[in-house]
Formats: structure tokens, C-alpha cells, sequence
């Protein structure tokens, strides 16, 4: 028993070890505004965000939401701003609250519904053959 | 001219040999007369030829530019790079459907030959192939024929869309079109096999038919991901977009099914579980082709709106409702006389990952669909993005690959937990070390280093057990040259599981790959003028100058950067943008530096009348191994297709 516990204390100490900050170059600001850009949906595109799409309008926004972060103003107000303009379809994805917090429950319903349906294939099979046999 | 009416006359006959060849097996195996089926085999060949014959005709008028044909009016003009016209006649939605029904009537052609004609569940596999093929058929030659002639004939066509302008149009469309397509032969010879009685569905020509499929699909999305990292300009390659999501959901219930096929290959069990699952991948291949035909779901992919997309969805909600009252119908007849055993058997860990990829399938088809609730619900358009796919799935993704690493090597039926323990825990502290290390030199993110510990955990329970089999012929040879022909023969009798063996560690690659671009990834906006130059890590970059030209039918403007890395010169390299005014669209060709692991990726958004631009650049490290990875875990899957013929004397292996 002795020697999982020494196994156990490697292992935790060197995941403990690599939590350390990657330096990546970036301020913070910076960081925030890349954060907020995969979240902001380019108006006039199909489906691509303003980090990815490269119309005017992205541009626009992008300049927007940096100039709006370097005034101090929070990416929640940020968001709620662009919101009261454009309506929800700015947004690449629902927030997590009002309606559309429906959405978020969904996979924590299906992977409920996943270990229902593990256990009752493990089950049927395990009793129905058991009977069988006897 | 001749090709248009040529063309419609053609697969109008194939329709009618396809008509024909159903009711010829319907008839066959009514009546069990073998003439009939052998009637019907005849015919189904024909219209294989038949459709080759159609599309070769609509390859020649594309390629001589015949414009009486409304089709290649709208996607070919005469500017367009001539080897373009080989292949433009897919990039539609009329010409692509015409393609899978090609395709199918191949993989048709191939499934039927050399197949005993007494055998029933080949019979019924083949009645419903015919089925799907015709229903396609029906919509190619009558709802959107790509033959129809055009009401006035133009000088010059419309030309292509210009993001289709790119090598990667050759390879991806036709390959992720028939990795969908070619789902219905798998799920043929599931739902055939039942009907004909043949409770051990047909396990293995079904397995040799779902692996095939499983690799087209793999290939597509593969194919696929690097288009759009090459092409679209945005340096990333996966966005979790509708159309792309469409192409993910049958590959991940077609990986769930090709396991669990093992379970009944091994076991005799899951025989329902996997009837299950094939039927849901295939109904999830239809619904990848509704949301590709002008589905109601907003993508930068789909083929455009047309009303064929309901047309699909008909079918599709027919042909499940079919599958499953069928299904219920026959359930307790697939009871398995084995059982699972234990939690930790091979049996139970793929039953794990099984339902885990079926949660991903069902949580990302919801995701894909909720904007439609939503905007018959509240009359609002909401957009799904991949903040919600990454949140969700890449935790379920991770278990999975964590399962992937552990179940290979647990053996069937039974395990006691506590010895496994014992045995394994050495192995995975070598991983952990080597993993710290590893991450530790490319100064890795933590998810890169539990990606690390992951993929070497795998390898390394990989390579002992080639050291054990190596071992062993040693032991009977003394000799090197037999010894070694021995090795290789014990490899060769159980290809399928070393071929997934190497599939298993190609996938992990890519997980490596997806967690050091997602989590290490370095990406900046640089406003530049000319010769002015920016910083990003150990990267400078000077912009020199931009060069513009003037082409018949588009505008390209070059980039040209000064690149260095560490204070040494790379050279110059340059980052182009197209813009074609007939269709508003740019084309944007990226500069990308790979060097080894890590790429650098720049490219130009805005250009001003000052020559000033706005450049994206991005560091993806790793980024290069999701495609080493995928090509890796092809490879392996091919591996394990190659039918091995057993000899008597079987090699166990301790």
C-alpha cells in the first residue's frame, strides 16, 4: 500500500508542477479583447465571428470593443451593449441565463441519459441472460 | 447541344435500370428464383455504368464550356483555370447530387459483385442500397436535374464560387459527399441481414463496409479541416460551423459503431446496441446532407438555399421511423446469450466510450438545431458558437481519449481492479514523468501536458506489447531471420488490432495537436505600414510592400513580409487576398512558415489607400500534427481493413 501513496505524491506534485502561467506575450487587455472578439458574431456573415471574419464591419467592432476596453468597461457590459444594438444574434453563442439557458442544460440532460442507458445495457443483459441460464 | 439532352436521357435510363433491378430482387426473393436476382445484379451494373456514362457527359460539357446547359452556366465561365472544369461539376447542388448518386452506385456495384446469389441478406442489403439510390435518383432527375437546359444561352457562365479555387476542392467535397453517402451500405447490410433472418447481421462484410466508410469520413474531415486553415483565412480549422458539425455527427456514431461491432465480433453481444447505433449514424448522415442541401440553418458552407433540403428530410424521417419500428420489432431476437462481467472489462470500457460518443453526437445536433427552435419559438436569430461545442464536448472528448488509453489493453470479459492497478501504475508514472518533461522543454500549457500523458501512456503499453511479441519469437527461434519472420507473422494474424493500435496513437496526436493550438496558441492584429515591422514572441515581421493585379475577373493583392525568427532571416513571404467583384467575395490565401511542430501564420485583413494593412498573425504550435495525426490514424485503419487469411495454427500471445 506504502508504494501508491509514494506513486500518488509523484503524480500529484508534477501535475501540481505544470500549472505554472504559459508567457505568451500578451497583455491582458489584449487577452481580453481575443476572448471577447470569438464571442462577438460578425453581423453580416453566415455564421463566423468577428475574429474570424474579415469584413469591415468585423473591423469596426473589433476597434470598438478594444477602444471600449482600454475606457475600463467590463466585457459584460461590452456584451450587453452590443446586445441593445443589435439584438441577440450578435452573440456566436447564448449567454447562460434567461431562455437560452436551456441550451446549456441539454448535455448535462443527455450525459444523464447516457449513464442511464450504460447501466441499463449493462443490466438487461447481465439479468435477462442470467435467467436464461438458470 | 447534344451533352444536355445526352446527359438527361442517360440517367434517366439509369433510373429506369434501378426501378427495374428493385422489383426484379423484390420478385427474387419472393419467390426465391435466382434468375430473377441475377437479373437485377445485371441491371443494378448497368446503371452503374449508366451514371458513370451521365457524369462523364457533364464533366465534357463543363469542360467545353457548353453553356445550353443551365448548370454549367451557373458554375463554370470561360476565365476559369481550365483544370477547374474537370471537377466544377460537383460544386453545385444539382452536379453534386448527381456525383453521390455515381458514387453510391459504385459502392453498390462493388458490395454486390462476387456475392453469392442465394444468400438473402446480401439480397435485402442490396434492396435497400436500391431504395436510398433511387430516392436519390429521383431527386437528381426530376427535382434537380443538372441537365436542364437553359432558357437563354449566355456567352459566358457565372464561374465558381473563388473559395472553391483551391487544391483542396479536388480532394475534400467529393471525399466528405461520399463518406456520407456511403453510410447507407453499412446500415443496408445491418437492417438486410435482420431481414433476412441473420441475427449475426452479416458481422463481416458489415465490419469490413463500416471501417471503409469509417475511413472516407475520417479523410473528409481531415481534408476538410486543412482547406480551411489554408484557405479561409481566419488560421483555424475547426469552427464548429453547421455544415461542419453535420459531417462530425455520422463520423462520431460511426467510430462508437465500429467498436462496438468488435464487442459482437468477440463477445456475441451489443448485437441490438449496434443495430442501434448504425441506424442513428445513418440517420444522421441524411441529416448532414438536409443541412447541407439548404437546411434552415445558417452556414458559411451549405450549397445555398433550395427547397431539396425538405426533400431529404422526408425521406430521412420515413426511412428512421422504418428502421426503428423494425428495429423494436426484431429486439428479442438479438439477445445475446453472454453478458458483461465486470465494469472494468473491454467490453464495458467501449459501451463507456459508445454512449460518450453518442452524448457528443446528440449534445452537438442539438446545439446545431437549437437556433431553429428558437426562431420558431421567439422569432429571434440566435447563432450557436463554438464557445458552447468547446465548453461541452472537449471534456467528453478528453474521457474518451483517457478510455482510449486504457481499454486497448484490458481484457474481455474480466479484470480484477486492484491488480490492474498494480500493474499499470508504473507505467503511467513513467507517462506522467516523461509527459512534465516533455511539456516542461516546449513549455507546454497543462492541457498539453495531460495530452502528453495520455498519448504516452498509450505508446507505452503499445510498445511493450510489440516488445512481448518480439520477446516471444525470440524465444522460439534462435534463429534472427525466423525469429523475425515469426514476429511478423503473429502481427499479421491479428492485423485489425494492430492497425487500430496505430490508429489509436494517430488520434491522440490530433488531440495533442487540437490542445496546443487551442491552449498555447499566440494570435494579434498588427496595423502596419510600409516598412514598418511588429514583435509577436520570437517572431519580427516587416511589412516591404503590396503588389496589386489587375486579373479578367478578379482583383489580388499581395503582401510581401520580411520574416524573422530568433534575430535570423527567413527570407520574404507573402500573404495574398483576391477579391472577386461578380460574387462580392475574397479569397484570402494565408502566409504560412511551418517550421517542424509549430507553424506562423499571417494574413491581411484591410488594405488602405496609404498601402497601410491590417495583418492577423498567429503562432500555432503543434498545429501540425492534427494532419500527421489524422494521415496516421488512416493508415492504421487501413491496416486493420486488410482481410487476413487465417492459418490453422493460431499464435497465442502471453
Amino acid at each position: 500500500m506504502n508504494n501508491y501513496f509514494i506513486y500518488l505524491f509523484i503524480i500529484v506534485i508534477s501535475i501540481a508542477g505544470c500549472f505554472y502561467n504559459v508567457d505568451n506575450d500578451l497583455t491582458n487587455n489584449e487577452i481580453r479583447l481575443l476572448n471577447l472578439e470569438k464571442q462577438i458574431k460578425c453581423p453580416i456573415c453566415p455564421a463566423e465571428t468577428i475574429a474570424e471574419s474579415n469584413t469591415k464591419v468585423s473591423k469596426d467592432l473589433k476597434n470598438f470593443i478594444k477602444l471600449k476596453i482600454d475606457e475600463g468597461w467590463s466585457d459584460d457590459k461590452i456584451k450587453s451593449f452590443l446586445i441593445s444594438k443589435y439584438g441577440k444574434e450578435i452573440l456566436a453563442t447564448p449567454q447562460k441565463k434567461g431562455s437560452d439557458l436551456f441550451l446549456w442544460i441539454i448535455p448535462i440532460i443527455v450525459l444523464i441519459f447516457g449513464v442511464f442507458i450504460y447501466w441499463s445495457l449493462y443490466k438487461t443483459i447481465r439479468f435477462r441472460t442470467k435467467g436464461e441460464q438458470n | 447541344m447534344i451533352y444536355g439532352s445526352l446527359g438527361d436521357l442517360v440517367i434517366k435510363l439509369s433510373l429506369g435500370m434501378y426501378i427495374y433491378s428493385i422489383f426484379a430482387i423484390f420478385i427474387g426473393i419472393k419467390y426465391q428464383d435466382l434468375k430473377f436476382i441475377y437479373s437485377a445484379r445485371l441491371a443494378s451494373y448497368f446503371g452503374t455504368f449508366l451514371l458513370l456514362l451521365s457524369t462523364i457527359t457533364l464533366v465534357l460539357g463543363f469542360v467545353n464550356h457548353d453553356y445550353s446547359i443551365q448548370y454549367v452556366a451557373d458554375h463554370s465561365s470561360n476565365t476559369m483555370p481550365y483544370i477547374y472544369t474537370w471537377i466544377a461539376f460537383y460544386s453545385g447542388n444539382e452536379g453534386s447530387l448527381l456525383f453521390i448518386c455515381t458514387c453510391l452506385s459504385i459502392l453498390l456495384f462493388l458490395f454486390i459483385q462476387n456475392k453469392k446469389l442465394n444468400d438473402n441478406s446480401i439480397n435485402f442489403s442490396h434492396l435497400f442500397i436500391l431504395l436510398f439510390q433511387i430516392f436519390l435518383l429521383i431527386s437528381t432527375s426530376v427535382l434537380a436535374n443538372p441537365f436542364t437546359e437553359a432558357s437563354n444561352i449566355v456567352k459566358d457562365g457565372q464561374g465558381i464560387n473563388p473559395l472553391l479555387l483551391h487544391f483542396g476542392m479536388f480532394v475534400h467535397p467529393p471525399v466528405q459527399m461520399l463518406g456520407l453517402t456511403a453510410v447507407v451500405v453499412p446500415f443496408s447490410i445491418a437492417i438486410g441481414s435482420l431481414c433476412a433472418k441473420n441475427e449475426n447481421l452479416n458481422l463481416n462484410s458489415l465490419r469490413i463496409w463500416a471501417l471503409v466508410t469509417w475511413i472516407i469520413l475520417t479523410t473528409g474531415l481531415a481534408l476538410g479541416s486543412w482547406w480551411a486553415y489554408t484557405i479561409l483565412g481566419w488560421g483555424g480549422y475547426w469552427a464548429w460551423d453547421p455544415v461542419e458539425n453535420s459531417s462530425l455527427m455520422p463520423w462520431l456514431l460511426m467510430t462508437a459503431f465500429i467498436h462496438s461491432i468488435m464487442v459482437q465480433k468477440k463477445r456475441n453481444m451489443f448485437k441490438g446496441w449496434n443495430l442501434f447505433l448504425i441506424i442513428f449514424a445513418f440517420f444522421m448522415a441524411q441529416m448532414g446532407m438536409f443541412i447541407n442541401r439548404g437546411g434552415p440553418v445558417p452556414s458559411v458552407h451549405s450549397f445555398g438555399s433550395s427547397s431539396l433540403g425538405w426533400t431529404f428530410l422526408l425521406f430521412m424521417f420515413v426511412s428512421t421511423i422504418f428502421s426503428f419500428v423494425f428495429f423494436i420489432y426484431r429486439y428479442r431476437s438479438l439477445a445475446s446469450v453472454n453478458y458483461v462481467q465486470s465494469v472494468l472489462s473491454r467490453e464495458s470500457l467501449i459501451l463507456v466510450q459508445n454512449v460518450l460518443f453518442l452524448s457528443v453526437a446528440i449534445i452537438t445536433l442539438m446545439g446545431t438545431i437549437y437556433p431553429v427552435f428558437t426562431k420558431s419559438i421567439e422569432d429571434e436569430q440566435i447563432y450557436v458558437g463554438r464557445e458552447f461545442y468547446d465548453l461541452v464536448n472537449a471534456p467528453i472528448l478528453l474521457l474518451i481519449m483517457i478510455i482510449l488509453s486504457i481499454a486497448p489493453f484490458v481484457p474481455w470479459k474480466n479484470s480484477n481492479i486492484s491488480s490492474y492497478i498494480n500493474k499499470k501504475i508504473i507505467i503511467f508514472v513513467i507517462a506522467v514523468l516523461f509527459a512534465i518533461l516533455n511539456s516542461w522543454i516546449i513549455s507546454g500549457h497543462y492541457w498539453v501536458t495531460i495530452s502528453f500523458v495520455v498519448l504516452y501512456f498509450s505508446s507505452i503499453q503499445i510498445l511493450i506489447e510489440f516488445y512481448k511479441i518480439l520477446k516471444t519469437s525470440f524465444n522460439k527461434f534462435k534463429n534472427l531471420r525466423n525469429a523475425l519472420f515469426k514476429f511478423l507473422n503473429i502481427l499479421y494474424s491479428n492485423l485489425s488490432r494492430y492497425g487500430g493500435l496505430i490508429s489509436h496513437t494517430g488520434i491522440l496526436l490530433v488531440m495533442l495537436g487540437i490542445a496546443g493550438t487551442s491552449f498555447m496558441g499566440i494570435e494579434k492584429d498588427f496595423a502596419l505600414k510600409p516598412g514598418q515591422s511588429g514583435t509577436l514572441k520570437n517572431y519580427q515581421f516587416t511589412y516591404l510592400k503590396t503588389d496589386i493585379t489587375q486579373k479578367s475577373d478578379h482583383t489580388n493583392i499581395k503582401a510581401v513580409m520580411q520574416i524573422d525568427k530568433n534575430g535570423k532571416s527567413l527570407g520574404e513571404y507573402t500573404t495574398s487576398k483576391s477579391y472577386y467583384p461578380r460574387f462580392d467575395m475574397n479569397s484570402t490565401k494565408a502566409g504560412i512558415l511551418n517550421f517542424g511542430l509549430e507553424d506562423f501564420y499571417f494574413s491581411q485583413s484591410v488594405i488602405s489607400d496609404d498601402n497601410s494593412a491590417v495583418f492577423e498573425v498567429k503562432i500555432n504550435p503543434l498545429v501540425s500534427l492534427i494532419w500527421t495525426g489524422a494521415f496516421v490514424v488512416v493508415v492504421g485503419a487501413l491496416i486493420s481493413v486488410i482481410p487476413v487469411h487465417k492459418k490453422k495454427d493460431k499464435v497465442k500471445i502471453k
